[in-house]
């Protein structure tokens, strides 16, 4: 028992020496942890993480519904496990807001707790240089010691004048893009076996074809794009380490981008999230942004690969839908729209 | 909404099996649970009529019944019509894993319902009592002429009883055959009720008291409901409820896993009859099984959603772990087995090692190909391929054309067993690493163990289709808004410009499109009593589950649409079809068609080809919205 618990107490540490190494500010996720092979299985991990936890070496995170996990100094985790329950209580409250300073008030709403006990609380963390207060628009609001407030958005880069400048952003989208994808993808190497394999699933596809008269030799229903070789773009292997980062992404635009100002951190971050929505990029791991996988047909709208079963028929995308019925004025025999459909 | 559905499965199943037959279960799908007689009064049926139309129904397990005090009640079974969509579909699927034979066998009970084995020797031709030709096949009707045909397709599938009854087993043992059991017959209601009150009677004669009994009680009925669904009926039911179903066999004969065992199968490859006789019991009726079909389409998804993220050779690897996987899994989601939460799910998940995957796999796959088998030695971990022949320089892609003759020597069958492992390895672990999470990693066990979190990624591909609707019917900044509003939950128009850089006018245009097609919510939140629009708060979000039943009940409506434009079709060119369908002009066609014919003919059968093709695609969209999805955690 003894010893076991001691193993995990060594791995615990290990696990967190192999963390310090990453950047600050990294973010790791259970794959990260898992590619750095300290913990033998699944349960194992989150055991060794769940004790970091307690230990206020990481702050437990969320994203996209899984957990997530980011680093605390050492010096950090050994001050908040000083505190008292409800200095804790809300330094946690503090944390989780991030970049954006908190009101005294919503914290007091957010923990239920007394306003005598939140100000000994919040007067404490701070004369322990753990949070700092803020004031902004006559209200006090506090925030961690070591952040920098987020810049109020309508004075973000993206800007000018006072509206989003669209244009500017479309060329930074662009440059991201093209940088990012770069660095994203390795051209296949091997053109003899590629084109075995192709040749082989050509075969069966023709042979298919004849077992079965009436379906179409059907092309594959994806085409993706191809590197600048002309071969099969393929991804690089697991736990790769050198996906653009979004500092690397922010060096390259500032060198590059015609900018009249210099991109601020949360400034990249809004574009790349932005880029995530869109779809055009994806997160790898702790840091490390990939470009989606692109391909050629994707936004043609005569191919398979554009919308799905339903928008791909005419009733789809009908105008009427909701009005067309059997025996209704409007129905699927004198419909303009499938004889349209058809003829194509 | 429902009357969408009601309406396709009418469609269907006038499609398939007729007016008569379709008049009757448009009756129940419309009027619902109903005896005989009021059918009769509802349809304008007489009684004779809607008996015939039932057994039909009743047989095909597209209505079902229930007994009690001697009154009969019939309910349509919807989702058993809907299926019917789906038959091509199962077919080629189970050719595709199994061969021609099999692929056969899955078509004709699939026209048939159901049907006992001997039945199915039978009409192969390859009975015992070969020659006697009984033509009273389960009483029913359609067998007559599907058997002529299958007398001349069949016997080249099965030339002895042994062949057939191996077959039988196998598929049997995959799971894509299930026996046909009295309580498959019943409405689900019925059998709710039955189970509530055997448990009661046994287990609960003072009544079920308090919350924590009511949960024990709710289980018991369950863990009963499972044991009808996955054994048959126990004697107690058999007893208490005698149905005009057959009778229930003994619980004894029915084994679980591999229970369909092929004795002496291995050492005889000439069967003959007399020896095979015995594989399986004679009087074993089986049907095919529709939730298992659902599970290997879930892993069809998947596979193809991997190849389009990932690689189409990983996407192979991928393949072969479902496939492996597949036999720990009878259906996507159990409404029978309540899962508390998703660290339950976990625990109980299948999981598949490296090994299975590795045993699985297609010995022509490449696995070379989709792996970066990079320079670099830092990264050899992953990268590295045994056989280097060709050492590239750094960024040097030599247009030699020499250099490119490598021929094949990375094809699986000529790796050594080690190369081959650490291949897959790189694929699983590409797996892993994606975004997507196609797999989860557990631990070392069989050179690495597996998980699929099927919740999450049927989550992923549902928001990916809805995704793509969106983008095909408003754009992609639409897109973008659903995205944001999906990962951020509820925001309002200000927020939302800031997060997705989109102007605000811009914004509202889109927003308002959204909310009309049903695709976004928006909530008003007050910020004082005065009720003013200015001092409101408009909040939009986007919920997932109500969406995707949106935009299924509009699948099923397009579904009906082009149903409707299929018979259309039909009409219009109904001269011509008659005509090439005329027995004497099968196989002579070019001797009677016109050239004008001829050609009317293949217009017609383009267009049929067309909205065929698309019905099998909103199919695929039915079966992600509809038979995927889990059920919620119920803690
Ligand atoms: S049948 Fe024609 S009118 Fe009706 S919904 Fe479809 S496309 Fe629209």
């Amino acid at each position: 028992m003894a010893s076991s618990s001691a193993g995990k107490g060594a791995k615990k540490y290990q696990l967190y020496d192999k963390c310090e190494r990453a950047p600050p500010k990294t973010i790791f996720f259970q794959t990260d942890l898992t590619n750095y092979g300290v913990a033998s299985d699944l349960t194992d991990l989150l055991n060794i993480c769940q004790a970091l936890v307690a230990e206020q070496l990481f702050q437990q995170l969320e994203s996209d519904g899984s957990a997530c996990w980011r680093l605390r100094s050492r010096e950090d985790a050994a001050k908040i496990r000083a505190l008292t329950n409800d200095e804790r209580i809300i330094y946690g409250h503090i944390e989780s807001a991030g970049q954006t300073p908190i009101w005294l008030k919503t914290i007091k709403r957010q923990t239920n707790m007394h306003q005598n006990t939140v100000d000994k609380a919040v007067r404490s963390l701070e004369t322990k240089m753990l949070i700092k207060s803020i004031t902004s628009r006559s209200r006090r609001m506090y925030m961690l010691a070591h952040l920098e407030p987020c810049t109020d958005i309508s004075g973000s880069g993206w800007h000018s004048e006072g509206e989003l400048d669209i244009s500017l952003i479309e060329h930074a989208c662009m440059l991201t893009i093209q940088y990012v994808r770069d660095k994203s993808w390795a051209e296949q190497k091997l053109p003899a076996s590629i084109l075995k394999s192709s040749i082989d699933a050509k075969k069966r596809a023709v042979s298919a074809a004849k077992q079965n008269p009436k379906a179409k030799a059907n092309s594959p229903k994806y085409k993706p794009r191809l590197g600048p070789h002309n071969r099969p773009l393929i991804p690089f292997p697991a736990g790769w380490q050198q996906y653009p980062t979004a500092d690397d992404i922010r060096d390259h635009l500032n060198i590059e981008g015609v900018f009249s100002f210099e991109v601020t951190e949360d400034d990249l971050k809004t574009l790349l999230d932005m880029l995530v929505f869109d779809g055009k990029l994806e997160r790898m791991g702790a840091r490390g942004f990939r470009s989606v996988r692109e391909l050629e047909n994707e936004d043609d709208e005569m191919s398979s690969a554009f919308g799905n079963g339903l928008t791909q028929a005419p009733c789809g995308r009908c105008p009427v839908f909701t009005l067309c019925e059997e025996g209704g004025p409007v129905n699927a025999s004198n419909c303009v729209y499938f004889d349209e459909w058809l003829k194509f | 909404m429902a009357q969408h559905i009601a309406e396709l499965c009418t469609l269907l199943v006038d499609d398939l099996y007729g007016n008569l037959s379709s008049r009757v279960f448009a009756t129940l799908v419309r009027v619902g649970r109903l005896t005989l007689g009021n059918v009769a009064h509802h349809s304008g049926l007489s009684a004779r009529q809607v008996k015939h139309g039932l057994v039909v129904l009743i047989q095909q397990h597209l209505v079902l019944h229930s007994t009690q005090d001697s009154v009969t009640h019939y309910e349509a079974n919807v989702q058993q019509a809907y299926a019917l969509v789906r038959s091509g579909k199962i077919i080629k699927l189970v050719e595709d894993r199994f061969g021609e034979a099999a692929g056969g066998i899955v078509s004709n009970l699939l026209l048939l319902g159901h049907a006992r084995v001997k039945d199915l020797a039978e009409a192969y031709g390859v009975s015992k009592k070969h020659g006697l030709n009984g033509a009273q096949v389960n009483g029913n009707a359609s067998l007559n002429t599907e058997e002529k045909e299958k007398e001349r397709t069949g016997s080249q599938h099965f030339k002895t009883l042994g062949q057939l009854h191996k077959e039988l087993g196998r598929l049997l043992n995959e799971g894509f055959l299930k026996e046909v059991w009295p309580v498959q017959f019943k409405p689900e209601a019925d059998v709710q009720t039955e189970a509530e009150l055997i448990v009661t009677r046994d287990q609960y004669k003072g009544g079920v008291k308090g919350t924590k009994q009511t949960v024990q009680f709710n289980e018991d009925v369950r863990a009963l409901k499972r044991k009808w669904r996955d054994e048959g009926a126990d004697e107690d039911r058999a007893n208490g409820q005698a149905n005009g179903t057959k009778p229930a066999r003994p619980v004894s004969k029915r084994v679980k896993i591999n229970k369909y065992a092929m004795n002496g199968m291995s050492g005889h490859a000439n069967d003959d009859d007399d020896l095979v006789g015995s594989l399986l019991d004679e009087e074993l009726i089986v049907r095919v099984n529709i939730d298992r079909c659902n599970v290997a389409f879930r892993s069809q998804q998947l596979v193809e959603f991997c190849s389009r993220y990932i690689s189409e050779s990983t996407a192979m690897v991928y393949e072969a772990l479902l496939q492996r996987l597949e036999t720990k899994i009878e259906r996507c989601h159990d409404l029978l087995v309540i899962v508390k939460d998703e660290i339950e799910e976990r625990e109980t998940a299948p999981l598949v090692t490296l090994l299975e995957v590795s045993n699985a796999l297609d010995k022509n796959v490449d696995l070379a190909a989709g792996l970066w088998s990079g320079n670099d030695n830092q990264t050899s971990s992953a990268g590295s391929n045994g056989n280097k022949t060709n050492n590239y320089e750094d960024e040097g892609y030599v247009e030699e054309e020499d250099s490119f003759q490598v021929n094949g020597s990375h094809r699986a069958d000529q790796l050594t067993a080690r190369d081959k492992m650490i291949h897959i390895k790189s694929h699983l672990q590409l797996l892993c690493d994606d975004p997507r999470r196609f797999v989860t990693w557990v631990g070392s066990r069989g050179g690495g163990e597996y998980r699929v979190n099927f919740r999450a990624l049927t989550s992923s591909l549902i928001q990916y289709e809805l995704e793509k609707s969106v983008t095909a019917r408003f754009g992609a900044l639409a897109t973008r808004l659903v995205r944001a509003l999906h990962t951020k939950g509820k925001l309002d128009e200000k927020q939302a410009c800031n997060i997705c850089l989109v102007k605000q006018k811009d914004i509202r245009v889109h927003f308002a499109a959204l909310q009309e097609a049903g695709y976004v919510d928006t909530q008003e939140i007050p910020k004082d009593n005065s009720r003013q629009p200015s001092r409101t708060i408009y909040l939009w979000s986007f919920d997932q589950s109500r969406c995707r039943e949106l935009v299924l009940h509009d699948t099923y409506k397009a579904m009906c649409k082009l149903l409707h434009r299929m018979k259309v079709e039909r009409r219009r060119y109904k001269a011509v079809i008659d005509k090439a369908e005329r027995t004497d002009v099968i196989g002579n066609e070019d001797r009677y068609l016109t050239g004008m014919e001829k050609q009317t003919l293949s217009q017609w059968r383009d267009s049929e080809e067309k909205l065929l093709t698309q019905l099998s695609r909103q199919d695929e969209l039915v079966t992600l919205f509809r038979d995927f999805p889990m059920p919620p955690f119920e803690p």
